[in-house]
């Protein structure tokens, strides 16, 4: 929430925002792979369940996805999905509270058995699987990060990192604007070549 | 990789930082239609940069599983909207049907016409027997009233005397001033109350003179 976008990166969600105002599903799903991980660490961190987390996650994209025409551009996309995010999650918790399963007395509950739920204690959000995996896509992308050719790595550490546009990398690395574009491409192409074995894995993993 | 293919996946690079040029923007999609890869791709390279950007977004990068759970329940949501919308247009049709059907079939009110002849007979008749005792001929109507008026008037003049007195000249009937004379007990009080006399002339204080 707190990251600036470039002018760029809203200029892209706003065309994506355009593409499926006009009837191309295809562009909400670019959207909702862009930000879905963004938006279920949101939701991680105020549900703490991981049995809502996805769930809650699949409303806030279901209800943003109706109301898109909303959607008017004056701020980022990603900070009107937030707010959307946020106030899901509020909702869930409440309708939680309302529940008699897991609200007063039985929430409050002393009893140490398996079906006792508390409120304020923190949820083991994922199994020691998928902590490994997370490591491992995060060494795997580190690791190609490093083994690339060091303008390749410029290009891609200045876009990712520091959020410049290509006009801004070609100014800082004296280079025309097609040749950042290319660098960035092939950057990317390289990671992804050692890290989507490990995405393809990933599929059915929980958060 | 094809050097098409190796276009195709720059330019979804470029998408996703919003560098695209505007005549490979309506290309890109058609591209993305004709080949799933690039969504993969697309992917793989967001996952890349939240990556460098934040380790923590490694966690929940299943995200072609969650887009296809999106995927399936909002084409379902669209499909349950397009069956409600589609209920709604047939139930048009319905009601003009009934609406329709209503004009050609006959009314379970609908009267038989033979007795609708009757009752009009029966009316007409009615109306005439009505009619006749209430009317009468003007002239013949005119005639006897005048008539009665007359023989009323002559009737009164043949009894009446004329008297004159102190307040003028009167038309006195005897035969009223007999009826009268005979009830003359009754005369000049009211035959419900104590005379007007007794009242005034009445005291309590008359044991004490």
């Amino acid at each position: 929430m707190n990251q600036d976008f470039p002018a760029s990166e809203q200029e892209s969600d706003s065309i994506l925002v355009q593409r499926t105002l006009s009837g191309d599903q295809r562009a909400y799903g670019l959207l909702v792979l862009k930000y879905q991980r963004r938006v279920q660490r949101l939701i991680g961190r105020m549900v703490r369940d991981v049995d809502l987390v996805e769930d809650i996650a699949q409303e806030t994209f279901v209800r943003a996805y109706r109301a898109l025409h909303q959607f008017r551009g004056d701020a980022q996309f990603y900070t009107w999905l937030y707010r959307i995010a946020v106030n899901t999650s509020k909702k869930f918790l409440l309708e939680l509270k309302h529940q008699p399963m897991v609200s007063g007395n039985f929430a409050d509950s002393e009893e140490d058995d398996e079906t006792s739920w508390k409120k304020s204690e923190p949820t083991t959000d994922e199994g020691p699987e998928s902590i490994l995996a997370a490591k491992e896509i995060a060494a795997v992308v580190n690791a190609a990060m490093d083994a690339l050719p060091v303008d390749l790595r410029q290009a891609v550490v200045l876009r990712e990192i520091e959020g410049l546009s290509y006009e801004e990398i070609a100014a800082a690395m004296e280079c025309p604007v097609g040749t950042v574009r290319s660098r960035i491409f092939r950057a990317r192409e390289a990671i992804s070549q050692r890290v989507r074995p490990l995405l393809d894995k990933q599929t059915g993993k929980r958060w | 990789m094809t050097d098409l293919k190796r276009d195709h996946c720059e330019w979804i690079s470029a998408l996703g930082d919003g560098e695209l040029r505007d005549d490979e923007l309506a290309n890109v999609f058609d591209a993305l239609a004709r080949d799933p890869t690039l969504t993969t791709a697309w992917h793989t390279y967001q996952v890349i940069g939240d990556v460098l950007r934040s380790p923590d977004l490694a966690h929940s990068s299943d995200g072609l599983a969650f887009l296809g759970k999106l995927d399936a329940r909002l084409a379902h949501e669209f499909a349950a909207s397009c069956i409600d919308q589609s209920a709604l247009s047939a139930q048009g049709p319905v009601v003009d049907k009934n609406e329709a059907s209503r004009g050609v079939q006959i009314a379970a009110n609908e009267s038989v016409f033979r007795w609708k002849v009757l009752a009009g007979v029966a009316c007409t008749a009615l109306l005439t027997v009505v009619g006749s005792s209430i009317w009468t001929p003007p002239s013949t109507l005119a005639d006897g009233h005048v008539a009665s008026i007359a023989a009323d008037s002559q009737a009164l003049k043949q009894g009446a005397v004329v008297v004159e007195s102190s307040a003028g000249t009167m038309l006195r009937d005897p035969r009223l001033d007999e009826l009268m004379a005979a009830h003359r007990q009754l005369g000049g009080h009211s035959a419900l109350q104590v005379p007007a006399g007794f009242l005034r002339n009445a005291t309590h204080e008359g044991s004490a003179r």
